[in-house]
């Protein structure tokens, strides 16, 4: 059945609050965009089918992540089994630039990820719709230092998008799509012995040690 | 029960977590082999994992997001099965259909539609069985879980009872009453039903509403209940475990936002409709009715601060008056309002900018847009700016109703709300202060006075509430606007605090920039800072009455504060006779001469000039102590001004002499006097010490005075320069040492202060051209006594001889055309008064004229000998070339008294250069013959020297041997090197002498 093969991809997206990650991820689903603010409380998904390159059919789980810590109070379990993970900051905001290091460190940190050196990550500079001169002075230098030094001097892809007017969001998504591809594949290629192992496992939990209210 | 420790618990969980891989994997394997039931049971296995009570609601939450995905993938098997199964069933009725339409035609049409019909629920039946089918599972959790995925699952086909669905679900969730459990179970209920919420027309999106709304409250009453369980020991575990929890209750207010947006109403139905109004009418009532019955402190703190958060502003904007007079008032005694204050002001600060940024921008695209996008925007414009007028006076309102209603609400929560609304206001109403008025009057008369006991902390608070407009204007001057500002100020009833707010200010007004981390909202952008002036006494008023503290506040104080804090870094002045001073302090009265040079009416200077009056008079002046820092930068800014009008003067009087000056220069001498006066208050409290300062301080006035004509003026003040120097300098020498220091090696060099005084005058004296003879002579002739009189002798020689260039002058220094009255005297009466004069002159003068008499005589004889150069100017310039000669007679005898033989030699070399340069600006007394006698003398003192034993020592240096070898005697050697030296000048001035007889037919009859 095709329906079967069809590919479920996890994809993340992290980033200091008010970069525009609920933004990005509507606008690449929905096609929506709003300019009222809204703060994400925990962490919810959208998902959407798209196909890629040789006609592979893939369904992009996306997941939109709260910034503010405060609204992030059952941690990040969900960082779990992602396939690709979306680093966003805000042309406009130097700070934002500057913590993408720290959001992928924790990103490593939580999801358990068993390739920390090449799990794909993807940077989005959101907002260059916005006027040049309220963008971060010379952006390109600032980033290609953080990209080389602080984020393991791994190249990873760049994009440079626009949630409003819909700039480069679909190209930006695609990638992460690919990479993601490749990533569940390699997972995939490792993971079977792992799942093996849980099909040996005896089962330690017996239905009779659940205590209390049985409801 | 009691839950396992930490350890434990992680045990527990990886155990859970193996489990659901392992069943989880077992359910995928028997879903490729289609064998449903079986993965069903293994589904079940799973979920039963979620039974348990003995973790976290973290770890919980990590069981549920693992089974999450599990249950995705069951979903999306029985979604594609189903769609396979329909598609299997079309085809064969389509080939069924086809036969039938090919054998019986048209007839059986009704037939065929009916079967078409009738295939939906052949269809059906797969996913609604197994949705009936899990119900007779075991456990309610795995129960419910399966429910909701197979009816969520059968919701995203077309044939399902939707609405059925969702209300059965929703019944069947109230089975599960535990907290952990049930909150889960609702957010996955909410999670699944996201996509799949009906909202097409009113009707459904109105038990979408409904739905959402039961399912909120049900998860609220879960969280509620939470806080009450257990034992009372674990009070606090519970409420941190219901802090974790607090997301997934508030993810039900972000569905309705949610869904809210996605409506966009029914055209047919309803055109009125507006998500605004249906928010204002239908969700928040029921919402905050909610929260508000609740009493519980923790959900109403994060679900305030959610629906803040995830409601557009407009709706804020909408319900703002209700939001805070009935849910803000009604909510937990307790809860610090202050925050959620805080929260929906940043909110609407936030929003303010980007709606600005956005109506520029519209602005910008305006052009582009055709007539109907203008329209709308520009409505939407207006409406903006009539939501946001009323703003303010709806949070007053609050505060008030606040205030009234909780007396003893803490001072911080005080301060925190009016400094938001000080935010606030700044933001959407930057140019209306009355908001900040009425901010800082309340304050005045409400909170302060009433807070008098503990105010060592709260002061602090009412700090910021000072600080944010400061910086927040873009200048200074908008405090003037703000009467209360400066009464609030004044409540202020710890000094210290009361500095720092004024150090705010002075800063601010001088442009010097402070870390901006108190403000969070961002001041309009200032390009360059631009000075601005004080031009009114208003002004000056409005500025100094911050500033008075840090002028009243003596150093001895501060100097104690600064003790007690532990500063050491102190600065001592005047020996520390006059105390001892922080850096910080001279900081301070440094950025007050700044100001002081802000007070400025470019182009009226007598208006400048009296408020430069009024300031000292009113404020610099209240404390004596320190004036000596500011007054000096005073007196200079009024002596410029004043400069600047006399010089003005000046030049309409040569213009148009007709006209009558007489008020112009009436104003000019009163300012003078007032300037003479002040340098006098100075000199009262600060004679002691800084004398020096205040003579010069006279002299650059007397100089002003003399330049602007103003005779009897500069006359005055060169009166009181001498009194400063009889009074204070004659006397001081002792307590100025450092100015031996100038050369620690030569005992005969340097120059005690009475005599560096002297020069000082004399400098200034030499300059100046319209005295009228008799002034000038006496001004003179009194300060060549003075020097005569000085204690030691180098510095009585060198005094007379500089003196003597008094009565000799070199330079025009007068505008073309000018004459100095000085010497127009002088053409008139010359004889007459240079005799009454010289006898008119104290018993000193006299005495010097009396030893240099005998010379002078001689001297005359040679009055013939022509000079070239300088007769041309004899007329314009006052020269006496007697007095002259008496001092350098008098010189010379001081130079001869001294004991020491080798400062004797020196002083007589200095008297030869002097000689030599009255001799090239043509006085006839300081002849070849006077000269060619001084060599002389000078050549036999030398010789005396040569024949004592340092001549060795001498000859041992200049002759290249090593200078080493003289540190034998460190006496002699000293004695030597005096000696070396003044023979070396001598021998340089005789090299001079030949050089300019060779080039320039100079010193003619000087034999070297």
């Amino acid at each position: 059945m095709s329906g079967r093969k069809k590919t479920l991809l996890k994809v993340i997206i992290l980033g200091d609050s008010g970069v525009g990650k609920t933004s990005l991820m509507q606008q690449f689903v929905n096609n929506k965009f709003s300019h009222q603010y809204k703060a994400t409380i925990g962490a919810d998904f959208l998902t959407k089918e798209i196909t890629i390159d040789n006609n592979k059919q893939v369904s992009l789980q996306i997941w939109d992540t709260a910034g503010q810590e405060r609204f992030q109070s059952l941690g990040v379990a969900f960082y779990r089994g992602a396939d690709c993970c979306v680093l966003c900051y805000d042309v406009t905001n130097e700070k934002s630039l500057n913590n993408l290091t720290s959001w992928k460190d924790e990103f490593l940190v939580q999801s358990n990820v068993t390739n920390p050196q090449d799990f794909p990550f993807i940077i989005i500079g959101n907002k260059i719709d916005v006027d040049d001169s309220k963008k971060i002075p010379s952006l390109q230098k600032k980033l290609q230092n953080i990209t080389n030094n602080q984020l393991g001097g791994l190249n990873y892809p760049v994009f440079e998008t626009s949630a409003k007017e819909g700039i480069n969001v679909e190209a930006a998504f695609e990638v992460i799509a690919k990479m993601a591809l490749q990533q569940e594949e390699l997972n995939d290629a490792n993971g079977h012995d792992v799942s093996d192992d849980y099909n040996d496992a005896i089962n330690i939990h017996l239905e009779s040690e659940y205590s209390g209210c049985a409801c | 029960m009691t839950l396992p420790s930490i350890s434990e618990q992680k045990a527990i969980l990886q155990g859970c977590l193996n489990n659901i891989n392992h069943q989880s994997n077992l359910m995928k394997q028997c879903l490729n082999d289609n064998n449903l039931l079986q993965a069903l049971k293994h589904c079940s296995n799973f979920l039963n994992e979620l039974r348990t009570n003995q973790l976290s609601p973290k770890q919980y939450y990590e069981m549920y997001i693992l089974i999450f995905d599990s249950l995705e993938y069951l979903a999306n098997h029985l979604l594609n099965s189903h769609n396979a199964k329909v598609q299997k069933i079309r085809r064969k009725q389509q080939r069924k259909l086809e036969n039938a339409n090919t054998g019986n035609n048209i007839e059986d049409g009704g037939n065929s539609e009916k079967s078409i019909t009738s295939l939906d629920t052949t269809s059906s039946p797969f996913l609604s069985d197994l949705y009936e089918l899990v119900q007779y599972s075991g456990n309610i959790i795995p129960r419910l879980y399966m429910m909701i995925v197979i009816g969520t699952t059968y919701m995203a086909t077309n044939e399902a009872p939707t609405k059925e669905i969702m209300k059965d679900m929703i019944e069947m969730c109230r089975g599960v009453q535990h907290p952990i459990r049930g909150l889960f179970l609702r957010y996955y209920l909410s999670q699944r039903t996201k996509h799949l919420l009906p909202f097409s027309n009113s009707v459904d999106f109105n038990e979408t509403i409904e739905f959402l709304i039961a399912n909120f409250i049900e998860m609220n009453k879960l969280w509620v209940r939470l806080q009450h369980q257990g034992h009372s020991s674990e009070r606090e575990l519970r409420y941190r475990e219901r802090k974790e929890l607090k997301i997934l209750v508030g993810s039900n207010l972000v569905r309705l936002s949610q869904i809210i947006d996605d409506y966009k109403g029914n055209g047919e139905e309803d055109e009125n409709y507006s998500p605004i109004s249906f928010y204002k009418t239908n969700i928040f009532p029921t919402i905050t009715e909610q929260i508000i019955q609740c009493r519980d402190h923790l959900a109403q703190s994060y679900l305030i601060d959610v629906l803040i958060q995830i409601f557009p502003d407009d709706f804020h904007f909408a319900t703002l008056d209700n939001l805070l007079n009935n849910v803000f008032l009604n909510l937990h005694p307790l809860l610090k309002k202050s925050e959620l204050i805080s929260t929906l002001v940043d909110r609407f600060i936030v929003y303010h900018k980007f709606e600005s940024d956005l109506v520029t921008e519209t602005n910008e695209k305006l052009v582009v847009d055709d007539d109907n996008n203008n329209n709308k925007k520009v409505k939407k414009d207006q409406s903006f700016d009539t939501d946001t007028s009323e703003l303010f006076g709806i949070f007053w309102n609050f505060y008030v109703r606040l205030y009234e209603s909780d007396p003893d609400l803490p001072v911080e929560e005080h301060s925190t709300i009016l400094q938001c609304y000080i935010k606030l206001s700044l933001t959407y109403y930057p140019t209306n202060l009355t908001n900040l008025d009425i901010i800082y009057k309340f304050a005045t008369e409400n909170l302060v006075s009433k807070n008098q006991d503990n105010s060592e902390n709260t002061e602090e608070l009412w700090l910021q509430l000072l600080v944010v407009p400061i910086r927040f204007f873009p200048s200074v001057k908008n405090l003037f606007n703000l009467p209360f500002f400066h009464e609030f100020y004044l409540k202020l009833t710890n000094k210290a605090y009361q500095k720092q707010i004024s150090l705010e200010i002075i800063n601010k007004f001088l442009g010097i920039s402070t870390n901006d981390e108190l403000l969070d909202i961002s001041p309009p952008k200032v390009e360059e800072f631009e000075f601005e002036y004080l031009t009114t006494t208003d002004e000056i008023d409005g500025i100094f009455k911050y500033l008075l503290v840090l002028i009243k506040d003596s150093q001895s104080q501060q100097l104690n504060t600064s003790k007690n804090l532990g500063i050491t870094k102190t600065i001592k002045l005047n020996n520390g006779e006059n105390g001892i001073i922080t850096q910080e302090f001279l900081d301070v009265q440094e950025k007050f001469c700044k100001v002081i040079h802000l007070i400025e009416t470019p182009l009226d200077p007598f208006k400048n000039l009296s408020n430069l009056m009024y300031v000292r008079r009113k404020y610099l002046n209240k404390n004596s102590t320190n004036i000596i820092y500011t007054y000096p930068t005073l007196i200079n800014k009024i002596l410029y001004k004043l400069k600047l009008i006399g010089y003005m003067n000046l030049k309409q009087k040569k213009k148009n002499p007709s006209i009558d000056y007489s008020n112009q220069d009436l104003l000019i001498t009163t300012n003078f006097k007032n300037l003479s006066i002040i340098i006098d208050e100075l000199y009262q409290h600060h004679q002691q010490f800084n004398s020096e300062l205040i003579l010069k301080l006279y002299l650059n006035a007397a100089t002003i005075a003399d330049q602007l004509k103003q005779e009897s003026l500069a006359y005055e003040l060169f009166n009181q320069c001498f009194i400063v120097y009889e009074e204070n300098l004659i006397l001081s020498s002792h307590q100025y040492n450092y100015y031996h220091h100038i050369s620690p090696q030569d005992s005969l060099g340097g120059g005690s202060l009475p005599y560096q005084s002297i020069l000082l005058i004399s400098n200034k004296l030499i300059n100046t051209r319209y005295f009228n003879k008799e002034n000038y002579e006496s001004l003179i002739t009194k300060l060549t006594v003075y020097g005569s009189k000085l204690l030691k002798k180098q510095d009585q020689c060198r005094s007379v001889y500089s003196c003597a260039h008094l009565w000799w002058w070199c330079e025009i220094l007068l505008p073309p055309g000018e004459k100095s009255p000085t010497v127009n005297d002088n053409q008139t009466d010359e004889k007459s008064k240079g005799v009454t004069e010289s006898e008119k002159t104290e018993e000193s003068t006299k005495e010097i004229k009396a030893e240099a008499e005998a010379e002078t005589q001689v001297k005359e004889d040679e009055e013939t000998e022509p000079e070239t150069e300088p007769e041309i100017e004899v007329d314009v310039l006052y020269r006496d070339d007697k007095r002259v000669l008496e001092c350098l007679q008098k010189a010379l005898r001081v130079a001869d008294s001294c004991m020491d033989p080798y400062l004797s030699l020196k002083l007589f070399i200095e008297i030869l250069n002097r000689c030599l340069i009255f001799n090239i600006y043509g006085n006839a007394l300081v002849d070849s013959r006077y000269i060619n006698g001084l060599i002389d003398l000078i050549r036999t003192n030398i010789d005396n020297l040569k024949t004592d034993d340092n001549e060795a020592a001498f000859l041992n240096v200049t002759d290249g041997g090593v200078a080493s070898s003289s540190n034998v005697d460190d006496e002699l050697d000293k004695e030597a090197r005096l000696f070396r030296q003044s023979r070396g000048v001598f021998e340089r001035t005789l090299d001079y002498i030949r050089d300019q007889q060779i080039h320039d037919n100079r010193f003619d009859g000087i034999i070297v």
